[in-house]
């Protein structure tokens, strides 16, 4: 009986090691700004606060697990921001139509996927390199979005879609239900069945995939999809936070997810990555947004202080890994 | 140890350095971009009249982005400020930060853009309208009461709907003026083509309304580059100082209508300072924009 506690006392404490060594890096650089908004204002610290965060960084923590999965191929999805847009305008249209919530919402995860669907045939099947068709798509979706309001918002009434992004369930805002559930849904697909393990062994070596019988392009056209899906419910929290879908919504969203992912530690090389990584990688992004917010830094000082933040984070993880060998 | 020593002191120091920037009372503006002379303009008139009345102010801008601008009205909440000053990113959509704002008990004030479907306490904004009737009646005079005219427009933005509305209204009184053309450039390379566009198609064009600077400025362009300069005059709306430059060194450029930022801004303060000392404060404050033609 004691045999077994120990054992498993001590593969917790094993884990615990072999998750500070990889997360060291970059779960110090969140630590530390969270310690010094929190010196800095009173109100940095509350759950008030902290929810406030959590909310406003929904919608790019979700394209990121979407992108995590595409930069582990060693492929990249610029298209995203443009499909946050198209799905948000799809949902609107749908529920103008009078679809009611739940097509509406089958309707939106759909298009999402169709447009992931459309960078992985395109890019597994032509051979085409994922940078130039995305940003080829990232046009092409940012047009359609224009196409059914001339380039006019669309307003959001349906009191259901419109719950997802300000009520609240147990006590915690539903949006961040959704996030803790896809992100659990991702970590386990990644981390615990053999698809995640393909995904690895695609972007770490992809000929030695292609030799042990993985079926890469098939492999990447599901992933480009799901990225797609991922940028479609960032959408629908997206339009459903603002009431209504923007043509300009989720522009330049496609960079945040990246150095969301590329903060939490995943290569661009390939092969290398974590969700947890990319979550806190988010939070990173959303907790510098907010904490500068709340010590009123001027706008254009936000902007040199947050890229200058994901350089030093990024190289605090790197030389971190580095002493490790 | 010396490093944790070292952190500690450069906490504590920035701590104290910057601890005075915390404060939570007085006004937060979330304004559209300041990227544009008119918003900076704008935001400048803001935090000299705060200072003048000694009501702190903090200015979040919202680069164009829905969405950023939610979040900086939730951080100005969660901050407790007293009144939220907004320049909507766009009319309807800015209804999820002033739901929230309402929610927890926080007094909006919108300038320049009004808010569609949402009761504000006040807004602030030029009166558009009636600056298109003056861009108008300039236009009449300048044409001498006949001639062929065409617009450049966007149609997505109510303001500059209602700036064409009001132009049109005013030309109705000339019979002799007909509208050729009206087309939609938003940026300054799209009025371009636009304009050359209309140029090319009513080559008896007489005079160009542009909804704004950007167009204004694209059309005198075309004109020239068309070679009729002789023919063509060009009226705009804004009125920042590229434009009034040109109205001055350019004689394609008529004249151009001629918002007021820095009145909008200090009435803004004014207003949001009224608010919390708890006056009544009037709903809809319109600032009429003046005629700028060359001195």
């Amino acid at each position: 009986m004691t045999q077994t506690t120990d054992t498993t006392l001590s593969a917790g404490r094993e884990q615990l090691r072999a998750a500070l060594h990889q997360y060291g890096g970059i779960l110090v650089s969140l630590i530390l700004l969270c310690v010094i908004f929190t010196v800095l204002n009173e109100r940095f610290m509350t759950v008030a606060n902290l929810t406030n965060i959590l909310q406003q960084v929904a919608v790019v923590a979700i394209a990121a697990f979407g992108m995590t999965w595409v930069i582990l191929l060693g492929e990249i999805d610029l298209s995203i921001g443009s499909i946050i847009a198209v799905a948000g305008m799809a949902g609107a249209q749908a529920l103008a139509f009078g679809w009611g919530f739940a097509p509406a919402l089958l309707f939106t995860l759909l298009a999402g996927a169709a447009m992931g669907l459309v960078n992985g045939v395109l890019t597994a099947r032509l051979m085409l390199p994922s940078f130039i068709v995305t940003v080829a798509t990232m046009g092409i979706y940012r047009g359609l979005v224009s196409l059914p309001t001339n380039g006019a918002p669309a307003m959001i009434s349906d009191p259901a879609w419109t719950a997802i992004g300000s009520d609240s369930w147990l006590g915690l805002p539903i949006i961040i239900w959704i996030v803790v559930a896809l992100f659990l849904f991702n970590h386990v697909l990644l981390s615990r069945t053999t698809f995640g393990r393909r995904a690895y062994l695609t972007g770490g070596n992809r000929e030695a995939a292609l030799y042990s019988g993985i079926k890469v392009d098939r492999l990447k056209i599901a992933i480009f999809t799901l990225s797609g899906v991922m940028a479609a419910v960032s959408g629908i929290l997206l339009s459903s936070r603002l009431y209504s879908a923007q043509t300009n919504a989720g522009m330049s969203y496609e960079l945040d997810a990246i150095a969301a992912a590329v903060l939490g530690g995943t290569s661009l090389a390939g092969g290398v990555g974590t969700m947890v990584g990319t979550l806190i990688g988010a939070l990173i992004i959303g907790v510098m947004n907010n904490g500068m917010n709340m010590l009123s830094v001027p706008y254009f000082y936000q902007l040199i202080v947050k890229g200058l933040v994901i350089l030093i984070a990024v190289w605090l993880d790197v030389r971190a890994k580095q002493k490790r060998g | 140890m010396t490093f944790k020593k070292a952190l500690s002191a450069l906490l504590t120091t920035v701590a104290c350095g910057l601890g005075g920037a915390a404060h939570a009372d007085g006004i937060g503006a979330s304004l559209l971009t300041q990227q544009h002379p008119f918003y900076i303009e704008l935001a400048d008139a803001m935090k000299a009249q705060a200072e003048a009345r000694g009501v702190p102010l903090e200015i979040s801008i919202a680069n164009q982005d829905l969405n950023k601008q939610l979040a900086d009205v939730e951080d100005f909440i969660v901050k407790g400020v007293d009144v939220i000053v907004i320049s909507p990113v766009d009319s309807q959509g800015v209804m999820a930060a002033i739901a929230k704002a309402d929610a927890a008990g926080i007094k909006v004030v919108t300038v320049d853009v009004p808010a569609a479907d949402a009761k504000v306490t006040s807004h602030i904004g030029t009166d558009n309208y009636t600056g298109g009737v003056k861009a108008g009646e300039l236009m009449a005079e300048v044409l001498g009461g006949k001639g062929k005219v065409a617009i450049i427009d966007y149609p997505t933005v109510q303001s500059v709907v209602a700036r064409v509305e009001g132009f049109r209204k005013a030309l109705e009184a000339h019979p002799e003026i007909e509208i050729v053309a009206q087309q939609t450039g938003i940026t300054r390379a799209e009025a371009l083509a636009v304009a050359q566009n209309m140029l090319q198609a009513n080559p008896d064009i007489s005079g160009i309304f542009g909804f704004g600077d950007d167009a204004a400025l694209a059309a005198a362009v075309a004109v020239k580059s068309a070679g009729l300069q002789d023919q063509v005059k060009v009226i705009g709306f804004d009125g920042m100082e590229e434009a009034r430059n040109a109205v001055d060194t350019n004689p394609v450029m008529a004249g151009v209508i001629q918002q007021f930022p820095d009145q909008m801004g200090k009435t803004a303060v004014d207003t949001a300072a009224m608010v919390i000392e708890g006056q009544d404060v009037p709903a809809e404050q319109p600032i009429v924009p003046g005629v700028y033609v060359r001195k």
